[in-house]
């Protein structure tokens, strides 16, 4: 372990570690100043989808009562209409209420308005919003209600958790593996490129170890700027945002039951499961490294063998084979979300097998390596 | 055996750049390869490091095989500027090399002032110039007192202050009982250096000892130039004319004594004379005739 502070220092004292820190905490910044800029627009946005609804409900009316003008005494179309109006009325009240202190009330009404959606939908009238939609969104309703927790917007909050759980979600969906691939996608192929790997293949190491350096240094590295994108968006969000709640409930499906996680449960999962795909990554990239000698093909085989994967992940959606599926975290929040038939850490047996593979076959070809 | 190589081929598609290399150094000594570009020379070298594989053949340093990575506690290879991190100071390198070679750290300071780099020893080796990253290179390969010490061009970018240097360097190197094998395109610092060179050519060693060909070239600064070029041509011998006021022509021409000799009786005064040992490259002109005239 000789060789793992000098590949440690040759990362952190690089401007390209600099300019990656600067731009992570730039990009944390910004995203808080888009959420507060857009603090007004949230209304507007709750006005616009109570009126989306409305239109849906006077459509509605119009049809029912074009129905009704043919055949008056159609009982079915009689009760939708009436359900319909009830829903109208429902609808302006919310729309009332938005913006209001009141968002117990708010809430409350909202979930009468969507226990009388499924009414109306039971009666075979046309609504949007499905079922499985309105049964998430009144068990959120609900539960926020009982937990006393204000809601949150989903896309624009500025409380500290939901806002943290939003760059999360940047960070799990593609942006860990982005900072990984600039931040260490050449550790091995630059050394190559360089001829910076003269100097450690002539030293009296096994070189072995060199790789050996190279993966727990990698680890670490990416260790530290997990930690420091984490660190930034506690200091940006308690500074300038609002406080919120680490228990803000997230509505998840297990085994096609409704349940609920919280946002800082949801956080820690995120960032283990990427993180156990992240070590595939790194030890993919050694081993490339070592074979194309060379950053840009080595990076091109990296991403090609993770769009495949995405790709099987995306389309093969039958359970059993996730055991067997090491690209599956690159949908982290289906995982996590919804396991129906399925455990969120069924992956990580596979993921560590095969990064345990890649790294002792990077390990035996360093051993025959040469610069030409 | 210090350096044991036998039938050394190394093939690159389908040109052969070594054809059969073989070499044996059994008693300290400094070395010198000598050879135009894409000769083979740093082929050789990196063959021997175990950098690049080889087709045929088998290198012993140290009486090592040359796969055994432990050999480089006594063997030091230097390489070009290109092997240095730029993000790093030289002295995060040297560390990094004592770390490795299990030598105190207060080898650093040691070394530093042997090769005169204590001023830029804590730089970011990015803001250093190529004479500076010479002089680190230098210090990195010395640093663990090598038995023998593998130098693949040594003296790029070096001004002559550094590169007086880095001889007075490695001659008390070679004093300590180090084995210097240098490769080289200055063959004045080569003539300086040694007197055993193996010339390279199309993939093949040539060795030589210089002693055989210990020609000089004196370069004499005389009172009157114009007269003196009219005494040589009567004596129909090629010369030089450096800098208005210097004569130069080789030990092998002309009797040096009887044409100083017709200087004074034409009272020409002689101010200074220089003697520079050509041997290496009369050595080459002659190896690579056909190269030079092409």
């Amino acid at each position: 372990m000789k060789l793992l502070p000098f590949e440690l220092k040759k990362i952190l004292f690089s401007k390209k570690f600099l300019y990656l820190t600067i731009g992570i905490i730039v990009a944390v910044a910004l995203l808080l100043v888009r959420n507060i800029i857009f603090q007004s627009y949230i209304q507007e946005e709750e006005r616009q989808e109570v009126d989306d609804l409305l239109d849906i409900s006077y459509e509605n009316s119009e049809m029912h009562q074009a129905i009704m003008k043919d055949n008056p005494d159609d009982e079915d179309e009689k009760e939708k209409l009436l359900i319909n109006s009830s829903l109208v009325n429902m609808l302006y009240d919310l729309r009332s209420m938005i913006g209001g202190e009141n968002w117990e009330n708010r809430l409350a009404l909202k979930n009468e308005y969507l226990n009388r959606v499924i009414e109306y939908k039971e009666a075979e009238g046309e609504h949007p919003l499905t079922f499985r939609e309105i049964n998430h969104q009144l068990a959120l309703n609900q539960k926020l209600i009982d937990e006393n927790i204000p809601p949150e917007n989903e896309t624009y909050s500025i409380a500290l958790p939901n806002f943290m759980k939003q760059i999360v979600d940047l960070f799990i969906y593609f942006g860990a593996i982005i900072i990984v691939l600039l931040l260490i996608g050449e550790i091995m192929s630059s050394e190559f490129e360089n001829r910076s790997v003269n100097l450690l293949f002539t030293q009296p190491l096994k070189r072995t170890h060199i790789i050996t350096s190279k993966f727990f240094g990698s680890i670490i590295l990416y260790m530290l700027t997990t930690a420091i994108m984490l660190a930034s968006v506690f200091l940006i969000g308690t500074i300038f945002g609002e406080k919120g709640t680490f228990d803000y409930p997230l509505i998840m499906e297990r085994n096609h039951e409704i349940q609920f996680m919280s946002i800082s449960e949801y956080i820690i999962l995120g960032i283990t499961v990427i993180s156990v795909t992240i070590l595939l990554i790194i030890s993919l990239c050694l081993l490339y490294s070592l074979l194309f000698k060379n950053t840009l093909p080595t990076l091109f085989a990296v991403l090609a063998t993770l769009l495949a994967g995405y790709a099987l992940t995306a389309f093969i959606t039958w359970n059993p084979l996730a055991w067997f599926n090491p690209f599956q975290y690159l949908l982290p929040e289906e995982i996590i979300l919804f396991q129906n038939d399925s455990v969120w850490w069924q992956g990580i047996f596979i993921i560590l097998a095969l990064t345990i593979l890649f790294y002792f076959i990077a390990r035996q070809k360093v051993k025959t390596s040469k610069v030409d | 055996m210090i350096i044991n190589v036998e039938g050394l081929k190394k093939r690159y598609k389908k040109q052969m750049v070594l054809k059969g290399i073989d070499m044996k150094v059994d008693s300290p000594q400094i070395i010198a390869l000598v050879g135009p570009n894409g000769s083979g020379k740093t082929t050789l070298l990196n063959c021997m490091t175990n950098l690049l594989s080889f087709n045929e053949g088998q290198v012993e340093l140290l009486e090592k095989k040359h796969t055994d990575s432990s050999l480089f506690h006594e063997v030091s290879y230097l390489q070009d500027n290109r092997i240095l991190y730029g993000s790093l100071t030289g002295y995060d390198h040297l560390k990094f090399i004592c770390s490795v070679q299990k030598l105190p750290t207060s080898k650093i300071k040691e070394v530093a002032e042997r090769v005169g780099m204590e001023s830029y020893l804590k730089k970011r080796v990015r803001n250093y110039s190529l004479g500076m990253k010479q002089h680190l290179l230098l210090a990195m390969v010395i640093i663990n007192e090598p038995r023998l010490l593998l130098m693949d061009e040594p003296l790029n970018g070096l001004d002559p202050t550094s590169a007086i240097n880095m001889r007075r360097i490695l001659l008390e190197l070679h004093d300590e009982g180090t084995t210097i094998m240098v490769s080289s395109h200055n063959l004045d610092e080569i003539d300086r250096l040694t007197n055993t060179i193996y010339f390279m050519k199309d993939g093949a060693l040539l060795k030589e000892s210089l002693e055989d060909f210990s020609t000089k070239k004196y370069l004499l600064t005389v009172s009157e130039v114009e007269r003196a070029k009219v005494i040589l041509e009567e004596q129909e011998v090629p010369f030089t004319v450096n800098k208005d006021y210097q004569i130069g022509f080789e030990d092998t021409v002309v009797d040096v004594q009887t044409f100083i000799d017709r200087l004074n009786e034409n009272d020409i005064s002689i101010q200074d004379i220089e003697i520079q040992k050509i041997g290496a490259e009369k050595r080459y002109r002659e190896l690579f005739e056909q190269e030079l005239s092409s």
